[in-house]
């Protein structure tokens, strides 16, 4: 058993390290508390604090619904969100944009009341300046929900009217009624959404949650291509060759080796999910079996396509920068940094053999609330993955071994 | 000058010889690219899909018809069981299910749909006020069908759906008045965290050549020091530049992404550039070995791309941190690039952004060459 020794003697090393030991403890905990400081506070506010943004409105409308949009809508209803503004020609507004005096600039057509009342098309233009992203997508959705519930109102008054005539007995509207007074467009009278999850004890998971088990994840595999790098040096340097001068077997030290690469990936791993659960309340799921079971599966996993990226590659210098390249790939198809699904569908299914994506994935289950037993199946196919790149990597390097004999 | 370009020369050569350097100048751009290419073209391409669950009765057919006018996403019918599989798998973002007595659920104030979801994404954070914009619609036209005589609710939801909507249409604001589509400037992030992956790491060579001894070899020569940094830094900057150009070309080609007005681009770009290698610079003259080099560089960059807005958008973070992700250049050089590429071109931003950027490069080369050890 004397590969123990090796990885013992690697563990040592790596206490002494001052500097691998702040590595290993303080990188994670920075990135975390970036992580806390970013979506921290969301727990308390549920609303994402958009600051207040200035509107500019151009209405060229001939009725009068763009006035209501303006006046009761833009000004009185969101007056924390947005500073209305308005603004006669297109080319001021245009101007104030280009300024940035003004984030959004909205311009309402000559018809569109007209267009509301006939239920046609029209088409209202929202210019924005590039970083107010969000705020356009706001004045988007108010402006939209505006005309819907107009469009309820008038065509509910056509309805009552056509039923009037049909009896023969006009009901007093108007060609153009009188709007009525509108709500806040984006207030509801009760929730009218109940949001479950697939299993009845599930929840969801939210934004900070998601970031925690993404950067988690991604991290891991930096520390890994920490590790092999760190290995492919000795290889270089000559204590390598010092070491296989000693009793040790080749599948020894290789076994050795990589006993003490999953032993530090374990422990960033336990710092991670452990800091980002005590310092900010990340709720990483009910079964701590679940999440022991999947963490240990990953760290077998990205040890294994380490160790085999480690094989193919000869040089330190080129496997360390290749693998950070790498690992921003990966991790960035693997969704830590945006959910799947903004993906091409061919991606998608190329990204269900890497062992982050997979992690990934179901990390989130048991955050949601699934148990050890629905994590197995997930688990395993981790831990097959790790095998099928650790056997590919051993054959890969007793080739080479073999090479440099003859 | 010669003697600079002589080492330049040589630099670049062997980076375009070894394996790892077309590697990490060709091949990982391109890999890159189509990944994060085809997140930009997504846009149109491929919505999220929403699932819809619900019977054959009249409202529930008329409340589908309404859901599915919505153009920003996706909308499939399909049978509950398969829908909770699809959530599951993440292939959908939600599913709704639909059922027909809304009469009772409006009047008991009970909710009217039940959404069955796993992540709490921004997609499908998205989602609600669609829903709640139906759910509305449907309330309202409970409340006049139930008041005035002569209306049903089926006939009046009907009604409703046949309406053309409004069209809105965004876009972002253009330097010379044109009319400008919307870019997806998403992209912007992750190619500037690639760049700086990609060249920091490389700029740590010359530890590595002061370990083999091929530095102090290059320090016997004739070139002075000055001429031989400049030499190595140029280089790094031409390695960049071969990067970013690849990248340009492989997302132009394949997903017709654009990069704005040129003449502005290739300026900003090469001090971003410029900027990374002087952070390499930095960071080979504060550590002892390229492998402290790359752990090094691993933290500060990933950190300070999380402070910098480039994994997520900074609107979502707090004021504070707003403000914080000032003091990190990433924030700069996104500014810049999304003037440049969105086809702004807001003059103050500009001039902001690369005088910073210069700031930036002023303390990064005054470090890096004050610390960096030539002997």
């Amino acid at each position: 058993m004397s590969f123990w020794w090796l990885a013992l003697k690697d563990m040592i090393h790596l206490g002494r390290d001052k500097k691998a030991i702040l590595t290993l403890v303080f990188m994670p905990i920075l990135l975390i508390g970036i992580l806390g400081a970013a979506f921290g506070n969301m727990f308390q506010e549920e609303e994402a604090h958009i600051q207040k943004f200035k509107l500019g409105i151009v209405n060229h409308d001939e009725g009068e619904l763009g006035e209501l949009l303006e006046k009761e809508l833009f000004e009185k209803n969101l007056a924390t969100t947005a500073e209305v503004e308005s603004i006669e020609h297109d080319v001021e507004l245009l101007r104030q944009l280009e300024e940035k005096q003004l984030s959004i600039g909205l311009i309402l057509p000559e018809t569109f009341s007209e267009s509301i009342l006939l239920g046609e098309e029209s088409s209202v233009n929202i210019i924005s300046i590039p970083e107010a992203e969000i705020q356009s997508s706001i004045v988007e959705i108010v402006t939209q929900q505006f005309s819907e519930t107009m469009g309820v109102e008038l065509t509910g008054m056509k309805l009552v009217a056509e039923a009037g005539d049909r009896a023969g007995n006009p009901a007093g509207f108007e060609k153009h009624p009188a709007p009525v007074i509108l709500g806040n467009p984006t207030e509801l009278p009760f929730d009218v959404l109940k949001e479950t999850t697939i299993e009845p004890d599930q929840k969801q998971v939210g934004s900070f949650q998601y970031y925690a088990a993404g950067m988690g994840v991604m991290f891991l595999l930096m520390t890994v291509v920490n590790g092999v790098g760190a290995m492919l040096e000795e290889k270089e340097q000559e204590v390598y060759r010092r070491i296989l001068t000693t009793n040790l077997t080749y599948s020894q030290y290789l076994l050795g080796k990589l006993l003490g690469l999953l032993f530090l990936a374990t422990i960033q791993l336990a710092i991670i999910i452990l800091g980002t659960k005590v310092l900010f309340d990340v709720h990483w799921g009910e079964s701590i079996a679940g999440i022991v079971l999947v963490g240990l599966a990953y760290v077998f996993s990205a040890c294994g396509l380490g160790v085999l990226c480690g094989s193919l590659l000869k040089t330190e210098k080129s496997f360390s920068t290749a693998g950070m390249l790498g690992t921003q790939i990966l991790a960035a198809a693997g969704g830590s940094m945006v959910p799947l699904y903004v993906f091409p569908e061919w991606l998608k299914e190329v990204v269900t053999i890497f062992p982050n994506a997979l992690a990934l994935q179901t990390f989130l289950n048991v955050m949601s609330g699934d148990h050890i037993q629905a994590v197995v199946y997930e688990a395993l196919i981790l831990i097959l993955m790790g095998i099928i790149f650790l056997v590919m990597a051993f054959m890969r390097l007793s080739l080479e071994r073999r090479k440099s004999y003859a | 000058m010669h003697k600079v370009f002589t080492i330049i020369r040589l630099r670049v050569i062997t980076m375009l010889k070894s394996p790892g350097g077309i590697v990490i100048m060709f091949v990982m751009p391109f890999v890159f690219s189509v990944i994060f290419g085809g997140i930009s073209a997504q846009e149109t391409a491929n919505k999220p899909l929403v699932l819809l669950v619900a019977d054959e009765s009249e409202l529930s057919r008329d409340t589908v018809t309404l859901l599915e006018q919505n153009p920003q996403y996706q909308w499939l019918e399909v049978k509950e069981a398969e829908a909770r599989e699809k959530v599951k798998t993440q292939e959908a973002i939600a599913a709704i299910i639909i059922s027909e007595d809304f009469a009772s659920k409006i009047e008991q104030e009970l909710p009217i749909f039940e959404v069955i979801n796993q992540r709490q994404t921004q997609e499908y954070v998205a989602l609600q006020p669609i829903l709640e914009g139906v759910a509305r619609t449907i309330i309202r036209s409970h409340q006049l069908a139930s008041e005035v005589n002569g209306i049903e609710l089926s006939h009046l939801l009907k009604e409703i759906s046949s309406r053309d909507r409004v069209k809105l249409e965004r876009e972002i604001i253009q330097k010379d008045g044109n009319k400008g589509e919307t870019v997806s400037l998403m992209s912007v992030g992750f190619t500037i965290m690639f760049m700086m992956f990609g060249i920091a790491g490389a700029a740590s060579t010359i530890l590595d050549e002061k370990k083999e001894g091929t530095w102090q070899r290059v320090l016997t020569t004739p070139a002075t020091k000055g001429q031989i940094m400049i030499g190595y830094l140029v280089s790094y900057f031409i390695m960049g530049w071969i990067q970013l150009l690849v990248l340009m070309i492989a997302m132009s080609s394949l997903f017709g992404a654009v990069w704005g007005n040129l003449g502005y681009f290739i300026p900003f770009a090469s001090i971003v550039i410029v900027t990374i290698v002087g952070f390499g610079l930095m960071m080979a003259g504060l550590v002892k070995t390229s492998q402290q080099a790359g752990a090094l560089s691993t933290v500060l960059i990933v950190s300070s791309c999380m402070i910098g807005g480039v994994y997520w958008p900074l609107d979502i973070v707090p004021e504070v941190m707003q403000q914080i992700a000032k003091a990190v250049p990433q924030s700069w050089m996104m500014s810049g690039l999304r003037e440049i590429i969105s086809g702004s071109l807001h003059t103050d931003s500009l001039v902001k952004a690369v005088f910073v950027l210069l700031g930036f490069n002023l303390l990064f080369y005054s470090l890096g060459l004050k610390k960096i050890r030539y002997h």
